[in-house]
């Protein structure tokens, strides 16, 4: 069963008094386990796109289910709900909070919603995930005291703590150099072997679009393309013929 | 938690907005504190003072106006000049007798006198030297029982039982002292001149019994001289006693002229005329120059004749004086008594109702204090929150609730608000424990009335660091009413924007 589900979906943002079409017949599945790249030039839709999945937005038309539930029918509270219990995010600048350490970023999301995970539990998971990441020894610092990869590493932590179906990942090596930005997607990779998270990221570097098991590739808000990794390919404005390749 | 920790840490990290919001928080309820505990110090020692010298606990008047002091009506005009008797005053006092609770039972009367050295005296210049003073018709026995430390007697012995005489104030004393160049002493006579809407101007001498002075007397107690009842009854115009032979002293006499009685009592008129000159008195103004028909110079009548315009009570246990009063007041209407108890404040007048206002006032003005910082508070947090558009909305991205981040606004605003107002009360009770140990000097008589004295040591009032409490609380939480609208409205999208 597809974790994600996109059907028909189109998102207009009003831009003044006129109307900017950011993505139209949007329509896909992705498998539980998918490591998939949503790709494409700058003003493509990946970001609406991702946005759109991780319930921070809701389209003007078409559904986007996650788990089985429509996202456009639910509350705030039941949204925010489902992004703490299922989602997890990764951004581009990082977005660690500036006050709190590397350990305390971590455990952050572990905080702010239902306590899933408490006491020695919950210490000995965030020392793993540091571990994986690389930061155990960087545990007391703030978020100015590290590298970019650093805080990405920070970052990856951070949306795994809360143990969640699906990360989002919105062009994550972006403000990072080439070598450390494969460094990050290759951990991505590997955390995505090891807990079978399916992750889900944007960008628009081809080295990295490589990597991926499952590439999208958007041009201006469409669909041109859904590749599979040693399934199948296939090309063009694909849209109807998405989730079944 | 987490949320304490992130308010914490952001007050640090933002240090510069925290110490500027910090500041007018600290200082201003610095001067919260030092202000209610100056008042609170100052209205604590004018009660005391009143309970235990000048008023008891409360105070009983002939009318149900709510007008009436001890120093006479608050307002000055025509109508209300004349001060109403406390009526049926034996079966009140009977009543108040038995009432449980109470101490001390002492009636009063108010009058107002030009006082001059009488003639006999033989001093020359002592015709031009006159003053105003205000007197306390009191019953010396009572009165003392009520009120057994409120003076210091300078000379002379106070008034005895069944004696007529007046104890002058030091003050009144002290300006014929500087003004006749020799000293009032017990013995002298005063001749003492009162108007009054009801019989027009009276004349009493009176003999000096001592000179004292209130020991925490404000300008307006130093301007009291206690005088026998008798003397005050005949200068009000309030005698009820029957009319009996009278014998002029010199000094009346002489006032008087030749005049014999045929022609001073042919007939009955009403005056209310003043009579300016000396040995040249009209009929109609002789009335009034007699003042009483009581014999006077030495007291004969030892029958209290129930005149008295109020009854100042002291009761054993002051917590129930609302409960007492209520009891009285309820024994005045279901016997049909035109009379009223009040709380010592009504008696205390002007002074104590001043010191309750200049609380008031002052609470308003940091009110307006208040509202300014709650609104300068306010914007400083509307930037902070503006700055942190990104986080708050990763926040949001990650799964806050808005419940989330409002807390985190309040706790933050709250902290800041609570740290820095404890701060500013230990500020404020550090002050207080200097200003209490040297004492403020009221530099003028507006202070002295506010003071309750010349000098005031305050002390820290638990009343203002409740308050202060309060005060700081709702600033932080009204202060970050705003930043938390704003705040909800940060959607979880923002955390995709590049920043």
């Amino acid at each position: 069963m597809a974790i994600v589900k996109l059907e028909n979906v189109k998102k207009i943002y009003p831009l003044g008094k006129t109307k900017v079409v950011a993505v139209r017949n949007i329509s896909f599945e992705i498998e539980k386990g998918d490591f998939i790249s949503i790709a494409g030039p700058s003003g493509s839709g990946k970001s609406t796109i991702l946005n759109l999945i991780g319930c921070i937005d809701v389209p003007t038309e078409g559904t986007v289910e996650i788990l089985g539930k429509v996202t456009s029918t639910l509350s705030d509270k039941e949204i925010t709900n489902l992004r703490h219990e299922v989602i997890g995010f990764i951004f581009q600048s990082f977005n660690l909070i500036p006050v709190l350490n590397v350990y305390e970023n971590i455990e952050f999301p572990l905080l702010i919603g239902k306590e899933t995970i408490k006491g020695r539990e919950r210490e000995e998971w965030i020392e793993f995930l540091m571990e994986e990441v690389g930061l155990l020894k960087w545990r007391k610092h703030k978020p100015n005291e590290l590298s970019g990869g650093q805080r990405q590493r920070v970052a990856i932590a951070r949306a795994l703590v809360t143990k969640p179906r699906i990360v989002l990942a919105d062009e994550p090596t972006a403000n990072l150099d080439s070598e450390t930005g494969e460094a990050i997607i290759e951990l991505m990779k590997k955390m995505n072997k090891e807990l079978e998270t399916t992750f889900i990221f944007s960008t628009h570097d081809p080295t990295i679009v490589e990597i991926a098991d499952h590439v999208i590739h958007l041009r201006d808000g469409q669909i041109v393309e859904n590749i599979r990794k040693g399934v199948s390919m296939v090309k063009g404005n694909v849209s109807d013929r998405v989730g079944g390749v | 938690m987490v949320l304490f920790k992130i308010a914490f840490r952001n007050l640090r990290e933002h240090k510069t907005k925290t110490i500027i919001i910090g500041t007018i928080i600290a200082v201003g309820i610095m001067v919260l504190v030092i202000g209610n505990s100056v008042m609170d110090t100052a209205s604590k020692g004018i009660k005391q003072t009143f309970w235990d010298n000048y008023t008891g606990h409360i105070f009983i008047a002939g009318s149900k106006r709510g007008d009436l002091t001890i120093f006479g009506p608050v307002r000055r005009d025509s109508m209300n000049n004349v001060i109403p008797k406390i009526p049926d005053y034996f079966e009140v006092k009977k009543y108040l007798s038995g009432l449980k609770g109470v101490k001390n039972i002492c009636p009063l009367a108010f009058g107002n006198a030009i006082v001059k050295l009488s003639d006999e005296t033989g001093e020359k210049d002592s015709e031009d030297v006159q003053t105003f003073t205000m007197l306390f018709g009191i019953d010396p026995l009572l009165y003392r029982e009520t009120f057994p430390s409120n003076m210091k007697i300078l000379s002379g012995n106070f008034i005895r039982e069944n004696e007529e005489g007046i104890m002058l104030s030091k003050k009144v004393a002290d300006y014929f002292k500087n003004n006749l160049k020799r000293e009032i002493k017990p013995g002298d006579k005063l001749l003492l001149t009162s108007m009054n809407d009801i019989s027009g101007m009276k004349i009493r001498e009176v003999t000096v019994r001592g000179i004292f002075e209130f020991k925490e007397a404000d300008p307006m107690l130093s301007m009291i001289s206690l005088i026998d009842i008798d003397n005050l009854r005949a200068l009000t115009g309030m005698n009820v006693s029957p009319v009996r032979d009278i014998k002029l002293t010199g000094s009346e006499k002489k006032l008087m002229g030749n005049i014999n009685d045929e022609e001073l009592f042919g007939e009955t008129s009403v005056v209310t005329s003043v009579v300016k000159e000396k040995g040249k008195v009209s009929e109609k103004s002789l009335l009034n120059i007699l003042g009483s028909n009581d014999e006077k110079t030495t007291r004969k009548s030892t029958v209290d004749s129930g005149a008295w315009h109020f009854i100042l009570l002291k009761l054993k246990n002051p917590s129930k004086i609302k409960n007492t009063i209520a009891e009285i007041n309820s024994y005045f209407d279901s016997k049909g008594i035109n009379a009223k108890a009040y709380d010592w404040i009504t008696g205390a007048g002007m002074v104590a109702q001043l010191s309750a206002n200049m609380k008031y006032i002052f609470n308003v003005i940091v009110l307006v204090i208040a509202i300014v910082a709650i609104i300068i508070i306010m914007n400083t947090i509307v930037i902070s929150v503006t700055e942190r558009i990104s986080e708050i909305g990763t926040m949001r991205a990650i799964g806050a609730q808005k419940s989330f981040v409002r807390r985190m606004i309040i706790i933050e605003t709250l902290m800041v608000s609570l740290i820095f107002g404890i701060i500013g009360i230990i500020l404020g009770a550090l002050i207080l424990v200097i200003l209490g140990s040297r004492g403020i000097v009221a530099p003028n008589m507006f202070f002295q009335i506010l003071f309750g004295g010349k000098i005031l040591h305050p002390v820290l009032s638990g009343s203002s660091v409740v308050l202060s409490l309060i005060v700081v609380t709702l600033i932080g939480i009204i202060a970050s009413l705003y930043p938390v609208a704003i705040a909800l409205r940060i959607q979880p999208v923002k955390a995709m924007q590049r920043g």
